[in-house]
């Protein structure tokens, strides 16, 4: 099975390629500069493992939570790739993506992201032998947010920081390993991509859609503007 | 030579398939106004969310109804600008994404040369003759208004623009102040069938010695005169006053684009004109500049007025400008400024 999986939901570029003999990724900080960025990045890529790209047999793409523009660039490049190579396409949730670079972690493992100043996104997840999500990705803001964490969940992902510094006892729940992944990685996504194509093959080309989780703000005035009696 | 062409530049998601510059085998146009509509205008992140759901299916689509699979497309064509950066990043993304998977060029497009060029598209194999040039363009819609000057494809030269709003945009905000949906243009043009009329006239703008436009001292008018009309006791959406505004509104504005237009013929000593963009689809501009221009008037074929895929696959045919894959939105772009 030959995959290419990328990344564009934060301010960093991922993309990686699996093609049964070998895995092949990188990661690299990319502020503002995806678009610009993501197709040689990809082009690169397959160039440098000989991979045609009409042989490619899968896309996984992450849809958000992140940047409303990131998630664009990522998605409409894979749909692109996906519908004329053609090839199924996957989408993953970047905070399932960053916590299952964790997934060897027995127990639960908390997935976090600032997504505004006091508001986080976040999904529980179980690492282990079988991976498992636990629940949907949602927001919280952070007050209450520590009496719903379980005692003994792992806490990851780039908004694991964050928290951290707001309640500093959280720092002991954070993994050593989490700091270096400051970004979803693209290698990660592969392992979940496989897994999925392996399982149901489901081909998500028509259905994948962004995970904004927050309507546009010109919307939330409009329902606070209708929710005035 | 077959060219998909994509276009996200503002709310429309649409794709076409053209072979050669000329034969219009698809155009799919999703358009977004239901979902504008309650804002009163296009909101860009709302138009950026719909872009990326709609497009594979337009696309899907597109190359569905023109019998065509991905491997008989020799290139991708794709809006770079001007427009809204969000909404041209999902076209731009997803087009450099097919290119890079099948191999065919990647063509970057200027939107208001697309339009230009549009009058060169036919839907039937046996399209006439191409417009004799040099030809001048008016482009009109919600969100230009120029006159430009063709000596041949790629080859521009503006010679006017409007200085305020666009003629698209003055329809939008006159139906907003006489409490019409959006978008503006048909709700005008329907209100405007008055049998009888007062002889109510609204100004002029005409900017002499200059191929300029400007709408907004005509919007002013307007809105003082919707204000009187109420203070009239006349504020039924369907009263007989508003229709008369809008009457007099629209006569304005054709008065003034088929005067320019007019003007710009004869002082260039052009072969022929077009009238290109969505306010194309105005039939009292249409009626009036075939009446007063003594030229051939050449007008897009229906479906091709408004913002669609298949203008940008036939402008890449005209002016192929191939793109690198690093290739971003410009949201600004001029008319002969260089696209990639």
């Amino acid at each position: 099975m030959r995959l290419l999986a990328i990344d564009t939901t934060v301010n960093y570029l991922s993309v990686a390629l699996y093609d049964e003999t070998l895995t092949y990724g990188f990661t690299r900080l990319s502020q503002r500069t995806q678009s610009r960025d993501l197709a040689p990045a990809v082009r690169d890529t397959l160039a440098a493992t000989g991979t045609p790209p009409s042989s490619l047999e899968g896309v996984a793409c992450t849809t958000g939570p992140g940047s409303y523009t990131g998630i664009r660039i990522g998605l409409s490049f894979a749909k692109g790739v996906a519908a004329s190579t053609p090839c199924p396409l996957v989408g993953f949730s970047t905070l399932e993506v960053f916590a299952f670079g964790h997934a060897g972690c027995d127990g639960t493992i908390i997935s976090v992201m600032q997504v505004s100043p006091g508001t986080f996104a976040w999904a529980h997840f179980r690492g282990g032998e079988t991976w498992q999500r636990l629940t949907e990705d949602s927001l919280w803001s952070t007050e209450g947010l520590e009496a719903a964490l379980p005692s003994d969940a792992l806490l990851c992902g780039p908004g694991a920081q964050d928290l951290a510094v707001l309640q500093p006892e959280l720092g002991k729940r954070i993994p050593p390993g989490n700091g270096l992944r400051p970004a979803p990685q693209a290698v990660d996504m592969l392992a979940l991509a496989i897994r999925h194509f392996e399982d149901s093959g489901e081909d998500q080309l028509e259905t994948v859609s962004p995970n904004y989780l927050r309507a546009s703000a010109p919307e939330e005035r409009f329902r606070r503007l209708e929710a005035v009696p | 030579m077959r060219i998909l062409g994509i276009e996200t530049s503002c709310d429309e998601t649409s794709a076409g398939v053209v072979d050669d510059g000329r034969q219009v085998r698809s155009n799919v146009v999703a358009s977004q106004i239901p979902v504008h509509r309650r804002f009163g205008g296009v909101v860009p992140e709302i138009a950026s969310r719909q872009h990326v759901m709609t497009i594979t299916g337009v696309i899907r689509q597109a190359l569905a109804d023109a019998g065509s699979s991905w491997r008989e497309v020799d290139a991708v064509a794709v809006t770079v600008g001007p427009g809204l950066s969000g909404s041209l990043l999902v076209g731009i993304n997803f087009a450099k994404g097919a290119a890079l998977a099948t191999g065919a060029k990647l063509l970057a497009v200027n939107h208001i040369e697309a339009h230009v060029l549009s009058v060169w598209l036919s839907s039937v194999a046996s399209a006439g003759p191409a417009p004799d040039l040099p030809l001048v363009a008016l482009v009109a819609s919600g969100g230009h208004t120029e006159l430009i000057l063709v000596d041949a494809p790629g080859e521009y030269r503006r010679l006017g623009q409007t200085r305020d709003d666009a003629a698209g945009e003055a329809y939008d905000k006159v139906a907003r102040l006489l409490g019409m949906e959006y978008p503006g243009g048909p709700a005008i043009e329907e209100a405007a069938r008055v049998t009888d009329s007062e002889g109510l006239s609204l100004p002029r703008a005409w900017l002499p010695g200059t191929h300029d436009f400007s709408f907004s001292g005509l919007k002013t008018a307007v809105a003082r005169l919707v204000r009187e009309g109420e203070a009239n006791g006349d504020a039924e959406p369907d009263g007989r006053h508003k229709r008369l505004i809008a009457q007099a509104f629209q006569q304005s504005v054709v008065d003034v684009l088929c005067t320019k237009l007019l003007a710009a013929v004869e002082e260039t000593g052009a072969c022929s004109a077009a009238i290109v963009g969505g306010v194309a689809n105005n039939s009292a501009l249409r009626e009036a500049a075939t009446q007063r221009l003594n030229v051939p008037l050449h007008l897009p074929e229906p479906g091709l007025s408004s913002d669609n895929g298949a203008m940008i696959a036939g402008a890449a045919y005209w002016n192929p400008v191939e793109a690198p894959l690093n290739v971003e939105p410009q949201p600004s772009l001029q008319l002969g400024e260089a696209s990639a």
